[in-house]
């Protein structure tokens, strides 16, 4: 019905918004390796699944796939609490290790051969084939069988959202709350574990299965530094996401690159822009900041040791003496002194270099916003 | 059935694992109470990146030398493209870590997803474009020893053979800045001569095991034998020899795996058996494995 | 002023070890410590105090040269005897130091000699001597094949101060080291620091009970980014300083003021 480029850039989208989901989440959590190692571990699974059916869409590869990712967490958890090793590392070992295992397996045992299978599709992701699997209800050609897998994990994913939104809230704000009235953090971790599984599983056939770590895990962080609140974040999240598609897909297509690379490679320009540039958090604006707050916080030590009487504040030597004992330029220290002149916040009285009025009450000002209290 | 046959292509294919595995297998004993495995991903990714940036520079003409796809040129774009691509990975990361927002993990994997994706781009539109290197791009992914030129194999001795060196070399002042780095600070000089030492070691390392291993499992020499001689011992020293073994005996058994089996390439071969004597080892190993805690609990 | 010293006489005969001028140090555009003057003169037993956040850590790193300065600097006095520039032995707060590190206590305190080997030397039999001794000193000769994480908290905070010993240094900074240790060691590492004192060694600690300190230390800080107030113990430790220093209403400090006093008579 609708064209073949509509459907697939569809496809994807809806792919890549139900990734981000979970994604949104797990960025802001401490076990945020469900990413990576989801991805890997559903291979195995994925491999089993296709030694009986032949293509990715099938229902079959998305449960195998969820269900041996899933696995693979609960391993990892059990793992560490036997050896004490930190998670990080245990993800790394078990998710390498059922990689392996699936790609072993789909290389080698793969009975089914309809369709002339190459395996990069599987860590690269090939969208354009998900076109071709079409669903057929009573004989009538309603869309491509991904369509609909993604878009029923899609709703699963926001039906968990909101029924637990308020657990998520809490766990996501504050954690010593949460354990305070007793809302069991595992219920997050699993709720979190089936979503991330599923969005892996249904997502590798457009991105494969190293790049929806990206999916995952980079829309979230780029909208991260856009907003602190939870429902902005996932909408930035989900409107991040959206915009690389459509660029990805925009330049992949025409000239025939790897759609999921371009995505993902526009995932990740994004990311680095907003990292750079956020009017609020980026980079650039921080080290602004911190210049400005640097020269204030230079001003108010000047005026400070001049309050002080430490040093001996005849007019002659105090600009030498004040920056032999603070270890800075004395150009340094002239032009500050020359700023709290002109700005009238130190005058010379009789010889000696003190503070105005004005000067000090600026000075006792900024002193006691200084101090930290419980 | 397995031969271990004589010719030269699979005595050099041995050996390389054997080096790689032993020198990466000690390193990855620091790298991982470094906490810094994660990392280790995203410079493969940036290795990747970076030899293939250098190899669409060379064929829009670049080359240092006229004879653009010789086996020689090809193996020094191929070695400092990957050192680039490092050292440029580092500074990005460096550069993103400075925001307080994410933890470095989450970067460092977000870095990794996305550079694969540059990477893949890279690929297909250097296919799209005809160009004559793409069959050894694809090796990238999963490694493939016989990948390895004779100079890049000669290169990967010496490496391996310093690092193995100068590990147990300075093995005590090590243990000590990897142990708390403000103690290090305070109790002798030049910590930072340890740190960067360390950082060398694992740019060159790294650059060497992403075309043995590929991308994506270049972690595993490093990591998994580490995590298995973790099971043995309660001692540094110990620990570092045993995974040095433990990474060179995997090298060694998934060479000849996978240079026996065709379909199967030497990065999935080695992590397979590295995993398989990870899992051997939390059963059986006497300290920390299971039978000996429940032997244990027994008594 | 923010320099003070306390009236007794022989403080101005002791030299001063470390002298801190106008230290500032900032972190992400906020100034941790903010424009301190502290003479610390050697010998002296000094506790830092102030609440969560004050920067009693980034005092104690800065002063034992792990961090830079953003202005002023921090001027170390070894003793003339000591060749080397550095001559300080810093204990770092528990909750920093990894203890999953496969290493045992024995091997932990011989670290300490590290300091005066040169690149490629081993820990001759002096050093191993005297890390046993330390061992001995903290109570944990028993212990000392150990691993590091089977050790109880105090036991680790002692440990920690073994290694410290080793090192020989001249001054000693310490980050918490009696914090939710039991009784035995902070017993023990009470022991130590008086033996340091009497040996003449300047120790400088980040304490964080108040109530404690007049009964362990001789002199005190007062930190909240600012030096509130530095000397002896009895002259520092006033209502007015607490409420500068910890922002806590005049009729909770008075209780505690009673109990001070209380330790200070018991103490003479």
């Amino acid at each position: 019905m609708f064209s073949i480029e509509f459907e697939i850039v569809i496809v994807i989208i809806l792919s890549a918004i139900t990734c981000s989901i979970p994604g949104a989440f797990l960025v802001m959590r401490k076990n945020y390796y469900a990413a990576d190692t989801t991805n890997r571990s559903a291979m195995l699974g994925i491999a089993v699944a296709l030694i009986f059916s032949s293509y990715l869409s099938s229902p079959l590869v998305i449960i195998l796939g969820s269900l041996t990712a899933g696995l693979a967490m609960i391993l990892i958890k059990k793992l560490k609490d036997f050896t004490s090793f930190r998670a990080k590392g245990l993800s790394i070992i078990i998710s390498s290790a059922f990689l392996c295992f699936g790609i072993l397996i789909a290389a080698n045992f793969s009975f089914n051969n309809t369709i002339n299978f190459d395996l990069s599709i599987i860590y690269l992701g090939e969208t354009a084939f998900t076109y071709f699997n079409r669903l057929r209800v009573f004989g009538v050609d309603i869309g491509s069988y991904a369509l609909y897998a993604v878009s029923l994990v899609l709703i699963i994913n926001i039906v968990i959202v909101m029924v637990f939104y308020k657990e998520f809230k809490i766990d996501g704000v504050d954690k010593n709350y949460a354990s305070s009235i007793e809302m069991k953090e595992s219920t997050i971790d699993y709720l979190l574990l089936i979503m991330t599984s599923l969005s892996v599983s249904v997502s590798f056939q457009t991105a494969g299965i190293f790049m929806t770590s990206a999916f995952i895990l980079g829309p979230a962080a780029t909208a991260l530094f856009y907003t602190k609140r939870l429902s902005t974040l996932a909408f930035i999240s989900v409107f991040i996401s959206s915009v690389a598609c459509l660029a990805g897909f925009g330049i992949a297509w025409p000239n025939e690159v790897s759609i999921s690379g371009t995505i993902v490679s526009f995932i990740g320009i994004l990311f680095i822009v907003s990292v750079l540039f956020s009017p609020e958090e980026g980079i650039l604006k921080k080290h602004f900041d911190n210049l400005t707050t640097q020269k204030r916080l230079e001003e108010y030590i000047i005026m400070d040791i001049l309050n002080s009487e430490i040093i001996d504040c005849r007019e002659k030597n105090i600009n030498e003496e004040i920056s032999s004992s603070l270890k800075w330029k004395l150009m340094k220290v002239s032009y500050i002194m020359n700023k709290l002149k002109a700005e009238n916040k130190i005058e010379t009285v009789q010889y000696k270099v003190q503070l105005t009025e004005e000067g000090k009450s600026i000075l006792n000002k900024f002193l006691s916003a200084q101090h930290c209290f419980h | 059935m397995l031969e271990i046959s004589n010719s030269f292509i699979f005595q050099t294919m041995l050996k390389s694992s054997v080096f790689l595995g032993i020198s990466a297998g000690m390193l990855g004993v620091f790298i991982s109470y470094q906490r810094r495995s994660i990392e280790i991903n995203a410079l493969s990714a940036g290795s990747f990146v970076g030899t293939l940036l250098l190899f669409i520079l060379s064929s829009l003409g670049l080359s240092i030398s006229p004879y653009i796809f010789s086996q020689v040129d090809k193996y020094i774009y191929s070695f400092t493209g990957s050192i680039l691509g490092i050292l440029i990975m580092i500074t990005i990361l460096n550069i993103l870590y400075k925001t307080n927002r994410l933890h470095p993990h989450i970067i460092q994997s977000l870095m990794t997803a996305v550079l694969l994706g540059v990477g893949i781009t890279l690929v297909t539109s250097i296919r799209q474009a005809g160009g004559a290197l793409d069959s050894g791009i694809d090796v990238y992914l999963f490694g493939e020893t016989t990948s390895l030129t004779d100079e890049e194999f000669y290169f990967l001795r010496i490496i391996a053979v310093t690092v193995i060196m100068l590990l147990l070399l300075f093995f005590r002042r090590l243990r000590v800045v990897i142990f708390n780095v403000d103690i290090a600070k305070t109790s002798h000089f030049h910590t930072m001569f340890y740190v960067h030492l360390i950082n060398v070691f694992v740019v060159c390392l790294v650059a060497l095991s992403v075309k043995l291993m590929g991308v994506f499992l270049a972690v595993s020499i490093f990591l998994i034998p580490a995590l298995t001689a973790r099971l043995w011992s309660n001692r540094l020293f110990i620990i570092t020899l045993l995974s040095g073994f433990f990474g060179g005996l995997g090298g060694g058994i998934g060479a000849v795996i996978a240079g026996n089996i065709s379909h199967v390439s030497s990065g999935i071969s080695i992590t397979v058996v590295l995993s398989i004597m990870f899992f051997i080892s939390l059963l059986i190993a006497p300290y920390k494995g299971l039978l000996g805690v429940w032997f244990r609990g027994r008594k | 002023m923010l320099r003070t010293y306390s009236s007794k006489e022989h403080l101005e005969q002791l030299n001063v070890a470390v002298k801190v001028e106008n230290l500032t140090v900032e972190y992400n555009g906020r100034a941790t410590l903010f424009n301190i003057n502290l003479d610390i003169p050697s010998g002296a037993l000094m506790a830092v105090l102030g609440p969560n956040n004050s920067g009693k850590t980034t005092l104690l790193k800065t002063i034992a040269g792990i961090n830079k300065p953003s202005a002023g600097n921090v001027y170390i006095y070894s003793r003339p005897t000591h060749a080397l520039k550095n001559d300080i032995a810093y204990v770092p707060a528990r909750n920093f130091v990894n203890w999953d590190f496969p290493i045992n206590v024995y091997d932990l305190v011989l670290m300490g000699s590290y300091n005066r080997l040169k690149k490629v030397e081993v820990p001759g039999t002096k050093d191993k001597i005297s890390a046993r001794e330390a061992l001995e000193r903290v109570g944990l000769d028993t212990a000392s094949k150990k691993s590091i994480c089977d050790l109880s908290r105090g036991e680790k905070h002692r440990a920690l101060i073994a290694r410290a010993l080793v090192q020989n240094a001249g001054i000693y900074i310490m980050d918490e080291p009696m914090i939710a240790a039991d009784e035995e060691s902070i017993n023990i590492i009470i022991d130590v620091l008086q033996e340091l004192r009497h040996k003449k060694k300047t120790v400088i600690v980040s304490h964080y009970d108040f109530v404690t300190i007049p009964r362990y230390f001789d002199m005190v800080s007062l930190l909240n980014v600012r030096l509130i107030a530095s000397g002896t113990t009895e002259d520092v430790l006033t209502e007015e300083n607490f409420e500068k220093t910890y922002g806590m209403p005049a009729g909770m400090i008075k209780n505690i003021r009673l109990y001070m006093e209380e330790s200070h008579a018991g103490n003479k």
